[in-house]
């Protein structure tokens, strides 16, 4: 028995039936063309219906026609069967819901069996007509339904396939999501660790960096210190090297005008020798006379005893004097070794004070351009000073930035293990899930 | 004139008077002056009372081929002298002399050179004998004093051919 055959079979429908159906067919095409108007005005009353119908209610009555045609066609075979099956996939693919299209098999029911019963004038075959239009048109409600139910069983199939797929798809990137996130925080818990230690080092780098600065700050300000008090002796000194100068210029003055006061006194030392000679001649003319006298007075005997002590005075006197003239001249030639030795030092005393100004003035070129150095060598500090403490400022400002890129590398390092936590608990649901779908898979 | 002054002058004269008041009898007795005069390197002392003037050395004529002892000639009051050197004769190394001494014994006169005149010199004592090695010691040498001065005989200037002629040594 086919699948029909059961189903008619089961509501009753005979061919007894097929046969009443078919005896109304000549009277059906009017009484379903007088439904028409009716039933799309009550139709297009309701806005989801009417959104369906615009523009359609034509090619609907059309449709309706035929298929009322074929209602009350008497033949309800396999074709029959197909014919309704593929109204309901088209009501179901228009997305018209039962509760629509139930009431519509409703409308005609009541409708065309108030004319069936109008149509016969004998109640009971009236009845019977009625009954047959009723299971034919349950027939097709019914298979509407299943139309209904498969469409809505195929559609929810293919919802879950596609769903499925697309979760399968989900998962699938999902987990090589997860497998990369897990890499990528694996590889940024790595970095973040190098990161650490790198910032460790600059930290203790940084530090090191401080202390140097702020010793080298440190050191340029005793040097600036050292350089202003070497500036200030160097001003002092080119000042002392300057009245050096000066007094030893006025030294070379007054040490050749001793020269010369010197030759003068030579000059006049040698005039007393020339004089004393003149004296010493005297006394040896005055000693040869006496000498002389006392032998005169010796050769007079008694006689002479007076002279002779006159001439032993005078012999005194000249011995006294030549005495007196080699003791000046000792004195003479003291004086003169003395003049030539105070001229020959007055002459040194003259070129050393002469060498002494060269030696001051180029002393004080010295100084000066030692000032100069000086001067640049405060300024450098000065500079290396202020460098140090721009540097300084500078190495706070890298520590604090350095710190808060600790804090944050620190931070990522934690969020970075959270990631890999979430990573592994995703891989796990995702794994759960994969499982899920594997058992619920429709195959 | 001041006290300094007055108080030499005093001395002078209380050493005048100190002479003066010598008696001539011991005064000749044993009192001599002698010149003390220097050739070479040795002193030597002559009586001032056979001297006749003490001159410098000028206008002295050497002798050609003439002994180192009296070596020229010199003109003196109207008359030309021998010049003689003491130095030379008692084998001195001798210098160029200042000084003549005009020696007279006997109405003859010679000349002595002599380097430098010290002065005069009184002997209160005769001299003491001078030693035999003293060339000419016997002619020519009265004595020697305490300082080595050789006191010379005048008359053994004149009679000693040895110094006199300029013979021998």
């Amino acid at each position: 028995m086919s699948e029909i055959q059961e189903r008619m079979r089961f509501l009753g429908f005979d061919a007894t039936d097929a046969e009443r159906l078919k005896t109304l067919a000549a009277h059906s095409e009017a009484w379903v063309g007088a439904l028409m108007d009716p039933f799309y005005e009550h139709v297009n009353s309701f806005a989801p219906l009417a959104k369906l119908t615009d523009g359609k209610v034509d090619r609907l009555k059309h449709l309706q026609g035929r298929y009322f045609a074929k209602l009350f066609g008497g033949v309800y075979d396999e074709g029959y069967f197909a014919d309704r099956l593929k109204v309901g996939q088209a009501h179901e693919r228009v997305d018209l819901p039962p509760k629509w299209y139930l009431p519509a098999f409703t409308f005609f029911l009541t409708e065309l069996g108030a004319e069936v019963f109008r149509h016969f004038e004998d109640r009971e075959e009236g009845i019977a007509h009625f009954r047959s239009l009723t299971k034919i048109l349950m027939f097709d409600a019914t298979i509407a339904i299943e139309t209904y139910l498969n469409a809505l069983l195929a559609t929810n199939e293919h919802n879950t396939r596609t769903f499925v797929s697309q979760l399968e798809e989900v998962t699938s990137a999902l987990s090589e999501m997860v497998e990369r996130l897990t890499r990528s925080a694996d590889k940024q818990s790595s970095m973040v660790q190098q990161q650490s230690t790198a910032i460790a080092e600059i930290t203790t780098t940084l530090a090191e960096l401080r202390h140097t600065t702020s010793q080298s700050h440190e050191q340029a300000g005793t040097v600036l210190s050292t350089t202003e008090e070497a500036l200030e002796a160097v001003s002092r000194g080119v000042n002392a090297v300057g009245k050096t100068a000066e007094n030893m210029g006025q030294l070379r003055d007054q040490t050749d005008s001793i020269g010369n006061k010197i030759v003068a006194v030579s000059d006049q030392n040698q005039q007393i020798h020339e004089i004393v000679g003149s004296v010493a001649e005297l006394a040896e003319q005055s000693k040869l006379l006496a000498l002389n006298a006392a032998i005169e007075a010796a050769r007079a005997g008694d006689h002479g005893r007076s002279f002779s002590v006159v001439a032993a005075e005078m012999r005194d006197l000249a011995d006294q004097s030549k005495q007196a003239t080699r003791q000046v001249n000792q004195i003479l030639r003291d004086i003169q070794a003395a003049t030539s030795a105070a001229v020959m030092a007055a002459e040194e005393g003259g070129r050393k004070a002469s060498s002494g100004v060269d030696l001051a003035e180029n002393t004080r070129d010295a100084i000066s351009l030692l000032h100069r150095s000086v001067e640049a060598a405060a300024d450098s500090a000065r500079l290396i000073a202020n460098a140090a403490r721009q540097a300084s400022i500078g190495i706070d400002q890298v520590a604090q930035a350095m710190a808060a890129v600790n804090e944050g590398t620190e931070s990522v390092s934690s969020s970075s293990q959270d990631t890999k936590s979430i990573g592994e608990e995703l891989i796990s649901l995702v794994h759960a899930l994969n499982e899920q779908i594997q058992n619920n898979r429709i195959d | 004139m001041s006290s300094s002054a007055t108080s030499e002058l005093n001395h002078v004269l209380d050493r005048r008077a100190s002479r003066y008041a010598v008696p001539m009898t011991e005064a000749r007795s044993h009192a001599a002056e002698v010149l003390v005069f220097q050739r070479g390197a040795r002193r030597f002392a002559l009586d001032l009372t056979h001297l006749e003037a003490l001159r410098p050395l000028r206008g002295a004529c050497p002798v050609p081929g003439a002994s180192s002892k009296v070596p020229g000639i010199f003109y003196w009051n109207g008359q030309l002298l021998s010049l003689h050197d003491i130095g030379a004769f008692v084998g001195e190394v001798v210098t160029a002399p200042r000084w003549v001494l005009v020696v007279e014994h006997q109405a003859r006169s010679l000349g002595l050179l002599a380097d430098e005149v010290e002065g005069v010199r009184r002997l209160d004592a005769p001299p003491d004998p001078p030693p035999v090695a003293l060339p000419g010691a016997a002619e020519l040498y009265r004595g020697l004093l305490a300082d080595d001065t050789a006191v010379l005989k005048v008359d053994g200037l004149f009679h000693s051919k040895s110094f006199y002629l300029g013979d021998g040594r």
